[in-house]
């Protein structure tokens, strides 16, 4: 069952965090923290360590089994089931949610008189296919796409530089706002406290004792790439213009231009971060398959990932009525959500610890 | 597997069974001679021949045109008709069959008919005599067969031309000469209910996996077929992906190519009659290697290795990207660009999607045109394609001016791949991503190319991840892939070789510095 080395782990959780919070979440971060965006992530990269260390500290005790197994164990099955199940239907949820983001993008954007669900089926087809291959081609289809998303990146970068506006590195320094930090954080942190994944992943990685190293090089490279198209976007557009762009990311590509020839790079470097959405949607999606394949008792999970990612395609056209229900619900509702379900493991761990204690004292007697 | 498929392969296997029984007819002359005629009759090329020498009657069969008859003449004939060779019958029969005292090499002594009749067909003689159950074969094989030639498919400016032949003995002997070492060892399977091919899978000991060569045994030998006439019946049985439209094994018609493989700790499989052996394990990297890349100077080799991987980007989506521009994003190309192209469109009735399909058809067409027609023909395909397809039909507005230039760049796109089969492959999948991007755009030429992607993530051939060692990643690898380091850098074997060292050279860089100076 081990098959995910650590370097391919390391591989997929920049990648994992760096797709939607550059194409979807930048806007409200600087909406929210301004010139204090970079010290915010930061500090959410601290925080997604720590987590990390409480996840892995769970995940360990038991290192090849899976969590809807051995759940059980911990808390009482009435209780472990109702949240699996909400588990189950979470990473769904989200997984649709992020399909619904990137189809409203892809609509909104380049295809205006292409039908939601059309752009939802094609892509749903391929989170279908590779979900069915499992999480060791998962993460080397990762792997592969890593070095050509960060070359884009740096390249579109680079391109960019003469068009920002250096004189506002200033504000970095004297502009900061307590509440910008604390607002920012709120929302970052479950962003990155989706290293929540890694409970779910655990037995299928090589080298155990070196996962808090993957996930701690992991946050260090994702704080600085997305830091780094933070601070370029906060230099090219200033703070409010930022803001008030529904994809500021876009927005900063489209002021690429290679010697006046090529002049709309963006397709080509829209198309290159979209296999970043892919690689977050299909982890996602697979951790929701396997779920529901543990809780049925099922050998393989192969049968069930058409039909669920029709329903994930589904959701993510029903889901809401228009690109503002989901902004809505993002920049109001998610973080607290996140918190919940981020928040479960804790309490197992919580619980196991005081059952092993109780368990040693018993042997003591 | 359904009830009927477990039924048929269990009849096949009886019937096997049947034709692998032994006969045995004792001592008795006339009723084996009547066996052997009654099993080969309506045979005009098996030849019966019975003679008395020293008052005991002999039989003699044979393939007459598989055997060379001067040399039965000199080394056998001679010796049992002749007076002086023995002092009785029982003389005769104990000189040839105990002490084997005839000038041939390795003869063989059989009991069984059947065994006899298999020997007949490979082209040896068998002579048998009255009065004694054993048989002796005599192995003379000689038949017409095509003589050394040069590579046609795989040609190089520098390094050797000799290819491979269809005789499987001629093919081991050339690689043989290669590698001049005990370890290099041949296994012999015969596959085919009644072609019966030799199959032979060579490897190097100590430097190929020993559970590669057995799991590659273990595929040929299920092989339950009528019979193999070439490689590919082979290929097709053993593949990891059977329905993949990628290569999972390489051909090639070089020796050399074979034996740098086997140096590498790969398997080759040689198949009689069929002049190009199958490599395996092999990786999508391969394909894109010519056996020049070794014999050219590695600056040369690296910079013309990166110009395939860019033609191959553009043999696969150069069209679809011609498509999905045109139809949903005329704003990435520079204005007076887009006008050209606009102008040369304007004539056009199809949308450029209708004509990229009708043009790269025809560009097949004429590929496979120009393979099978004979060659006094050949030169007028040439003229019918540059003339009606190139010119007149641009004149005639039917596609543009500019589609022709495409379908020309990703024609020549495609042949540059070494790799003929990954060639083939890229030019079949250009047209499912050539719908996608023209009901799509650019977004459905990144999801074909994303599903192209996931699929040859997840191949394998036999065993080796098809994209490693990019995806697993294996740095010491790399140095083979991209670009080709020079010898003396390239000091570790590849990854998948099973070698305990890992040691392929130890050049040392200062060394060879030194005697510069």
């Amino acid at each position: 069952m081990e098959q995910v080395s650590q370097n391919q782990l390391l591989l997929l959780f920049i990648l994992f965090t760096f797709s939607t919070l550059i194409g979807f979440g930048a806007n409200h971060l600087i909406y929210t923290s301004q010139y204090d965006s970079f010290l915010v992530l930061c500090i959410s990269g601290l925080a997604e360590v720590i987590f990390a260390f409480f996840v892995i500290k769970l995940a360990k005790r038991r290192p090849n089994k899976f969590f809807a197994h051995y759940g059980k164990d911990i808390l009482p099955t009435w209780i472990h089931i109702p949240v699996m199940v909400l588990y189950f239907v979470s990473f769904l949820q989200i997984s649709a949610l992020i399909l619904r983001e990137y189809e409203d993008f892809i609509v909104q954007t380049y295809l205006p008189r292409t039908p939601n669900w059309a752009v939802g089926v094609m892509f749903g087809i391929v989170v279908a296919v590779t979900a069915r291959l499992g999480f060791e081609n998962l993460f080397r289809i990762a792997q592969g796409l890593f070095y050509l998303c960060i070359l884009a990146n740096i390249g579109n970068l680079a391109l960019i530089g003469k068009e920002l506006q250096w004189n506002r590195l200033m504000a970095f320094i004297t502009n900061h706002s307590g509440h910008g930090i604390y607002a920012g954080s709120y929302f970052l942190i479950p962003i990155f406290g989706e290293v929540l994944v890694l409970l779910f992943i655990f037995p299928y990685l090589t080298q155990k004792h070196k996962t808090m190293k993957s996930i701690i090089w992991g946050t260090i490279f994702s704080v600085l790439f997305i830091g780094i198209n933070i601070v370029w976007l906060l230099l090219l557009f200033g703070p409010n213009l930022t803001s008030h762009l529904t994809y500021p990311m876009l927005e900063m590509i489209r002021y690429v231009r290679i010697a006046d020839f090529i002049q709309n790079l963006d397709h080509l470097l829209i198309s290159i971060w979209a296999t970043t959405v892919f690689i977050k949607i299909t982890v996602v999606f697979t951790i929701a398959v396997q779920i529901l394949t543990q809780l049925l008792g099922l050998k393989d999970h192969r049968p069930l990932t058409f039909s669920l990612a029709a329903v994930m395609v589904a959701l993510s056209v029903n889901m809401a009525s228009g690109s503002v229900d989901i902004t809505n619900f993002y920049t109001q509702s998610w973080a607290t959500f996140s918190y919940c379900l981020e928040a479960i493991p804790l309490l197992y761990l919580v619980v196991d610890t005081i059952k092993q204690a109780a368990k040693k004292k018993e042997h003591g007697r | 597997m359904s009830i009927f498929s477990k039924l048929k392969i269990r009849s096949q296997d009886q019937q096997e069974k049947k034709q692998k029984r032994q006969v045995f007819l004792g001592e008795d002359f006339d009723s084996r001679l009547e066996w052997f005629k009654e099993t080969f009759n309506q045979s005009i090329d098996i030849t019966f021949h019975e003679l008395t020498a020293n008052h005991t009657r002999c039989g003699i069969i044979f393939l007459q045109a598989m055997v060379d008859q001067q040399l039965f003449d000199d080394q056998v004939l001679k010796y049992i008709v002749s007076p002086h060779f023995a002092e009785s019958g029982r003389d005769l029969i104990h000189k040839i069959l105990d002490l084997q005292s005839v000038s041939t090499m390795c003869t063989s002594i059989l009991t069984d008919m059947q065994e006899a009749v298999d020997n007949v067909l490979d082209g040896k003689v068998i002579v048998f005599f009255e009065g004694d159950s054993r048989m002796i074969a005599f192995p003379l094989t000689s038949f017409e067969k095509r003589t050394g030639s040069e590579t046609t498919n795989e040609n190089v400016i520098r390094g050797p031309r000799e290819a491979f032949l269809e005789d499987i003995h001629t093919n081991v002997t050339m690689v043989r000469r290669r590698i001049k070492s005990p370890n290099l060892k041949m296994d012999q399977l015969i596959i085919g209910r009644y072609t019966k091919t030799k199959v032979i899978i060579s490897h190097l000991e100590g430097v190929c996996r020993e559970d590669l060569v057995e799991d590659i045994k273990q595929r040929i030998g299920r092989i339950k077929i009528d019979g193999v006439l070439a490689g590919s019946y082979i290929e097709e049985c053993i593949d990891d992906r059977p329905l993949s439209p990628f290569p999972q094994s390489q051909k090639t018609e070089r020796p050399d190519v074979a034996a740098a493989a086997l140096l590498e700790g790969r398997v080759v499989i040689f198949v009689d009659g069929d002049p190009v052996p199958l490599i395996a394990p092999v990786n999508f990297y391969m394909f894109l290697q010519s056996a020049e890349d070794y014999y050219q100077r590695y600056f040369l080799t690296s910079f013309i290795r990166l110009l395939r991987y860019g033609w191959l980007i553009v043999s696969l989506t150069f069209p679809s990207f011609y498509i999905a521009i045109t139809t949903f994003h005329p704003e990435m190309i520079p204005t007076s660009l887009l006008l050209s192209v606009a102008a040369s469109r304007e004539n056009v009735p199809f949308p450029s999607i209708v004509e990229a399909f009708l043009m790269e058809i025809a560009f097949e067409g004429l590929r496979e045109a120009g393979i099978r027609t004979p060659k006094a023909v050949g030169q007028a395909i040439g003229i019918l394609g540059a003339i009606i397809i190139g010119q007149a039909a641009v004149q005639a507005g039917i596609v543009s001016a500019i589609m022709v230039i495409i379908v020309s760049i990703t024609g020549i796109a495609s042949f540059v791949i070494p790799g003929y089969d990954l060639g083939f492959t890229v030019r079949l999948l250009r047209f499912p991503i050539m719908i996608l991007a023209g009901t799509f755009g650019i977004f459905g030429l990144m999801i074909g190319t994303i599903l192209i992607y996931i699929h040859v993530v997840s191949l394998r051939s036999f065993g080796l991840p098809y994209l490693s060692p990019t995806a697993p990643l294996r740095t010491s690898d790399l140095k083979d892939t991209f670009i080709r380091v020079p010898w003396w850098l390239m000091r570790t074997r590849p990854s998948f070789s099973g070698s305990n060292d890992g040691m392929r050279s130890n050049i040392n860089k200062s060394i060879l510095e030194d005697d510069e100076d």
